[in-house]
Formats: structure tokens, C-alpha cells, sequence
């Protein structure tokens, strides 16, 4: 049995001074890492387990200029409805000049839409996510409205400042 | 007191941009970030942000927006929404948030902003006109500068022969 040093005010039921000790240093230990960037404040967010894709697409914008850089996007969306991860993981989509073959499925994402707010897109966790129903709503969603718009654009119903 | 590192706060601050001050770390991945960011963003090396755990990654998305609120000196404001490493727009929606509506083409004027869609679009492009002058035939001439990812940078563009005549003015 280890006996420490105690105060005479110390009732007997008192902390010794070795548990002190290890109290201090735990607590110490725990500042310096808070201190020394061992987590920053982004770190620090308890883990929540969100569907990455839903996350992402939810909101998002596609920054797009012309009538085919958007085809091709749609066409995207599409395969994320059809086609299995280790099918999709095999597709490869144009870059911004058209030139065919470029892209993976979440390089093309990336590279086109601006999502919500401020995320990281894991790409392993993508192929995990994308084929749940949530996220397939999601897809689904964005496809049509981009399809709409397509149609809408192509019949000049995007009107000019007056009518905004 | 010694400037700290605003992600690691352990960190002497060497570096500071868009009111942050960023460690040696910090500042070494975010040139290595812009390395990645495509070669259509201007300026490039500040379209990156901070992932998490001493990452920097390039803002997703194109730089469209990014470009207009530089020349403009467009500063984001608030929490939520992306922002670039000197704390300019990303983002279409905030580069016209509290904007006036230009409801007359006759009225567009250089430095107002177009935006090609309506802002309630899934998708959408922006750019900054560099010029508005009486026109015989259109009514009015109006040039337009944009980032265009499509065309590998920042071109100039007429509205009503490249972007046919639709999209929206913005002033503020």
C-alpha cells in the first residue's frame, strides 16, 4: 500500500499527494494538447455521420456556361441513378473544353458544382453513399431541375432583366 | 502578444490573408493546394480553404464568382457559406445578396454584375461588365468580363452575341 504525504487540516479520506499529482498531470496534458494544435477548432466537431452525397448535391449550384458542359453533368447524374460504385468507378466524363474521357464521377463534381456550404467530399465515402435512397432522391431532384432548366433554356424562356 | 496560427492556435503565426493569420504548416499546404486548383481560376492561389486535421483542399466549384468579387474587393461576410483565402465570394447567390436589380438594360452600366440565370436555377455562370454604350440595333452594347472555365480563364464577351441577349444586371 502507497502512503502520500498528507496536510494536517487533510481530512483522512483526502486526496495523497501522488493522486494529486496525476490529476495535475492529466489536466496539464489535456491543455497542451487543446494548446499545441493537436485539434482545431474544425477538429474538434463531435463526428456525425451525414450521407456525403446528400450533404453535398443538397443545395449545391453547377457552374456552368454552356448547353453541353451541363449534358454532360445530367448525364452524370443519370449513371448515378443506373449504375453500380464498381460501374461508376469505371466512367469517366469530359473536362471543361469537352475532351472526352477526363474525369471521374467525383472529379467531375468537384469541379462543377459549389456545394451549400463549406464541405469535404470523400471520395471513398461517395461510393458508399450514392446509391442510398436519400441520396438517390437527391440526385434525382437535381437531374430534373437541371433537365428543366436545359428545356427552358433551349426554348428562350430565360428572360431578360425586365421581366426578372 | 505573438499572432497565433488561427486553425492551430499551439502555432506562431507567419502568414497573414483575409484577416487570419496562418502558421508555417498552414501556409506551406495552401500553395500546395492552389498547385491544384484548375488553371480557368483567377487569381489561383487563394481559392483554397481548410478541410480539417492540417489539410488545405481548392474550392470546389468554379471561379466565376470568385473572379467577380475580387474585382469588385466583394468580401464575404458572416458564417455558412464558402469564402477564398483573402475572404472574398465564392458563391453566386452571396456576390449578389442585397444587390439592386437592374430592371432596364438601358440602364446597365460598366461594373454591375451579370448573372446568366435567375438565382432560383439549379445552375448558373456570372460575369462583370466592362462596358455599356448606345447601340443602333441592340439598344445598348454591353461587354462583358468573365472567368470562364469553359474557355480556360477570364475572356471578354459580347451579351447578346455569346451570352444571346438573357441574363440579369446586378448594382452594389
Amino acid at each position: 500500500m502507497i502512503y502520500g504525504w498528507k496536510s494536517k487540516e487533510m481530512p483522512p479520506w483526502g486526496p495523497t499527494i501522488s493522486q494529486i499529482n496525476v490529476g495535475l498531470l492529466v489536466v496539464m496534458t489535456l491543455m497542451f494538447m487543446a494548446w499545441n494544435g493537436c485539434s482545431s477548432k474544425e477538429d474538434s466537431k463531435p463526428e456525425i455521420r451525414t450521407n456525403t452525397v446528400v450533404s453535398f448535391l443538397g443545395g449545391a449550384i453547377l457552374h456552368a456556361e454552356s448547353d453541353e458542359r451541363c449534358r454532360e453533368v445530367i448525364a452524370a447524374l443519370e449513371d448515378m441513378l443506373t449504375l453500380s460504385p464498381a460501374e461508376l468507378r469505371q466512367q469517366r466524363y469530359s473536362d471543361y473544353q469537352g475532351n472526352p474521357g477526363v474525369w471521374t464521377i467525383t472529379t467531375l463534381l468537384k469541379r462543377q458544382f459549389m456545394p451549400a456550404s463549406a464541405m469535404y467530399l470523400d471520395s471513398l465515402q461517395f461510393y458508399e453513399d450514392y446509391t442510398t435512397p436519400e441520396a438517390q432522391a437527391v440526385i434525382k431532384d437535381l437531374m430534373e431541375s437541371l433537365k428543366s432548366e436545359l428545356e427552358a433554356d433551349s426554348l428562350g424562356q430565360v428572360v431578360g432583366p425586365e421581366r426578372n | 502578444m505573438p499572432v497565433r496560427c488561427f486553425h492551430h492556435p499551439g502555432r506562431q503565426g507567419v502568414i497573414s490573408r483575409g484577416g487570419r493569420s496562418y502558421c508555417q504548416r498552414c501556409r506551406d499546404d495552401q500553395q500546395a493546394a492552389a498547385r491544384r486548383v484548375d488553371g480557368h481560376v483567377k487569381p489561383r492561389e487563394c481559392f483554397v480553404r481548410y478541410a480539417s486535421r492540417d489539410n488545405w483542399m481548392s474550392i470546389y466549384g468554379t471561379g466565376c464568382a470568385h473572379w467577380v468579387a475580387h474585382q469588385k474587393r466583394l468580401m464575404h461576410r458572416g458564417a455558412g457559406s464558402e469564402r477564398c483565402l483573402d475572404g472574398y465570394i465564392v458563391r453566386i447567390p452571396d456576390l449578389v445578396s442585397g444587390a439592386k436589380k437592374i430592371t432596364d438594360l438601358k440602364n446597365v452600366k460598366k461594373d454591375d454584375i451579370y448573372v446568366m440565370r435567375p438565382l432560383s436555377n439549379r445552375k448558373n455562370h456570372c460575369g462583370l461588365v466592362i462596358a455599356a454604350k448606345p447601340d443602333a440595333k441592340k439598344g445598348v452594347k454591353i461587354t462583358i468580363q468573365h472567368d470562364s472555365s469553359e474557355q480556360g480563364g477570364v475572356v471578354t464577351d459580347d451579351f447578346h452575341s455569346h451570352f444571346k441577349g438573357k441574363g440579369f444586371f446586378y448594382r452594389g
